[in-house]
């Protein structure tokens, strides 16, 4: 029988690198204090891991095995520092409030773990799609928790444009005395990580169950039909 | 034969988990009554009116959150759920440990917090790591410490006098006499009416209701008995070490929620170990973080904070005292002898070095008024 392959939003939340398989959660516990900062950490994991991806696939067959953790690194380095001179120079507001998280991007394991699961066995078109899957995983992980985040801890959301500094849109629904500042802490990013990681988990298994309950009821249909035509 | 199987507590005592909790909110009743009569001699009716609406507010947050949870969540008969949940008892404690000026927002955040967090995402009731009125009180003490009500008349408690501006040492005998006369010396703070936590201001009703609840097998004795002699025995060595009478470590069990803890959180059947060895220990260790949070920490109250820590601990206490008591009577007697007595002596290593940094600044403030009045001479 032909397996049902997931569809790309399923795919979203039964592959997702951040809730189902633990990886880089360091920037996200870090950064997702507001949509502004999630959204630039998100672009920018997003475009290193393309690109690392891509150079990765490219040299794939010349890269002695041995050292290719290594040089898996150097690649990624040299990406995050040219991102971070970029940053530093058109989006100095964004540089400041992302702070060190930016260079941290470089041990961020989902690009790593990207480059050695998927580029360094793959050619460019699947590398490139891997990061687009990878990419929006990420980038539904950490802008779902700063929404929950920046509204319980600021009462509203706001976002600006990172290149010109105007503000495209600033809701305010609590008012000031009733926000929750622990949201806006390193106690409220890992709670909100925890309970959005087990809703995922959740989902997860019911998926499954669903799929097993699937493929017994198929397997049941089956030895019927077989019966039958005896 | 038919086997039960229920998460902890599991007792053997005959009594089920449902009397035992009736019973436990019976003593709550009780120190909340006196809670009421302390706010209505003090302050009046407006603070009683504030008292009754805070317990009100608390108590229904954490009943519909259960609802909710059972009829959303879970998807269970939601009425039943609750009465087997017992989240009331959770937040009678956390309302219990606020200051009475404390607004009624932070409380219904707070009682969230200690239901879903503390509790229903870890399982429910008997899953649950930390205890959850604590867990909910240091939300609202970490985040919402300047949200007051306005109009409620408050004065300052005895625990943050004695931080604010003493730093936990009173060393001259007129001046600790001076400041415990302002609460009716340590009689009138151990009768309770002072300002203080909400429930934890009359630790005489509070050992009454623990003694009572230990008769009939509701509250672990071992527990409560330990974590106050523990407390008695730390700051005796750290006021010993720093020439303070006795008085002081009678103050530092009468005031603080030392008694409120030991009494209605410490003894959560959930979150404290099995074994004998195993509760002794924890209650030591929650002693010695008690006294050095207060006398070390930047914070002027640490039941709370030592019951969490102590919480966190429980798997490993229970790793290294599980086993037959009464079987290898003397390893489990070493153990706890062995925590005792580095308490004891971790406590006199403090005092010490804490009578060094006092000499210290009195040398330094001697030297500048020797400084300046040399300078006035030579002028």
């Amino acid at each position: 029988m032909e397996e049902k392959k997931p569809s790309f939003l399923q795919s979203l939340i039964l592959e997702n690198p951040v809730f189902s398989l633990y990886l880089g959660i360091c920037s996200i516990l870090g950064v997702s204090t507001s949509l502004d900062n999630a959204v630039g950490m998100a672009a920018l994991v997003f475009l290193v891991l393309l690109f690392s991806n891509i150079v990765v696939s490219l040299i794939r067959k010349i890269t002695p095995g041995e050292i290719r953790i290594p040089v898996y690194i150097v690649i990624i380095a040299t990406l995050v520092s040219v991102a971070e001179m970029f940053i530093k120079a058109y989006m100095p507001s964004l540089y400041a409030s992302m702070g060190s998280f930016i260079s941290l991007v470089v041990v961020n394991c989902i690009i790593l773990g990207r480059a050695e699961a998927c580029a360094s066995k793959n050619d460019v078109l699947t590398s490139i799609k891997d990061a687009c899957v990878m990419g929006a995983g990420y980038f539904v992980a950490i802008f779902t928790i700063s929404v929950i985040r920046q509204f319980l801890s600021t009462g509203g959301w706001s976002f600006a444009n990172p290149l010109t500094l105007k503000t495209i849109f600033d809701i305010k629904i609590i008012p000031e005395q009733f926000t929750i500042g622990l949201f806006g802490k390193p106690v409220g990013a890992f709670v909100t990580f925890g309970l959005l990681a087990a809703l995922f988990a959740g989902y997860k298994q019911n998926h499954e169950a669903k799929l097993a309950q699937a493929a017994k009821e198929a397997k049941a249909a089956a030895a019927a039909a077989a019966k039958e035509a005896k | 034969m038919k086997f039960v199987f229920n998460p902890s507590p599991n007792y053997h005592s005959g009594s089920s988990t449902r009397e035992i909790m009736n019973e436990l909110s019976c003593g709550l009743l009780a120190v909340f009554a006196f809670s009421v009569v302390n706010q209505a001699v003090q302050h009046g009716i407006g603070n009683v009116i504030h008292l009754c609406v805070m317990m009100a507010a608390g108590v229904a947050t954490a009943i519909l959150t259960e609802l909710a949870w059972a009829k959303w969540v879970l998807k269970t008969e939601p009425v039943a759920y609750v009465k087997s949940s017992f989240g009331w008892i959770t937040a009678i404690i956390l309302v219990m440990m606020m200051p009475i000026n404390m607004s009624i927002y932070p409380v219904i955040v707070g009682t969230i917090f200690a239901i879903v967090i503390g509790k229903l995402v870890f399982g429910g009731f008997g899953s649950n790591i930390f205890n959850p009125a604590a867990a909910g009180c240091a939300v609202i003490f970490s985040y919402f410490s300047t949200s007051r009500a306005a109009d409620i008349v408050t004065s300052a408690t005895p625990t943050s006098l004695i931080s604010g501006s003493f730093g936990w040492v009173v060393s001259d005998p007129a001046v600790a006499n001076q400041f415990l006369s302002q609460f009716g010396g340590l009689g009138g703070l151990a009768v309770g009416f002072y300002d203080g936590s909400i429930g934890e201001t009359c630790a005489l009703l509070l050992l009454v209701v623990g003694v009572v609840l230990s008769v009939v097998d509701c509250i672990d004795w071992r527990i409560p008995t330990f974590y106050l002699g523990a407390i008695f025995v730390f700051s005796w060595i750290y006021g010993a070490v720093l020439g303070m009478g006795m008085w002081y470590p009678v103050f530092h069990l009468l005031t603080g929620g030392a008694v409120f803890g030991a009494v209605f959180m410490l003894t959560d059947p959930v979150t404290n170990p099995t074994t004998f060895a195993g509760k002794v220990v924890f209650s030591i260790g929650a002693a010695l973080l008690t006294v050095l949070i207060r006398v070390r920490g930047s914070l002027p109250e640490g039941v709370l904070y030592s019951i969490l820590l102590m919480n966190m601990l429980v798997p490993w206490i229970e790793r290294v005292c599980s086993g037959i008591q009464y079987k290898d009577i003397k390893k489990y007697t070493l153990i706890t002898v062995v925590t005792f007595l580095a308490g004891c002596a971790l406590m006199f290593g403090v005092g010490i070095a804490k009578k060094n940094q006092l000499a210290e600044t009195a040398v330094t403030a001697n030297n500048n008024i020797a400084v300046v009045e040399t300078m006035t001479v030579t002028e």
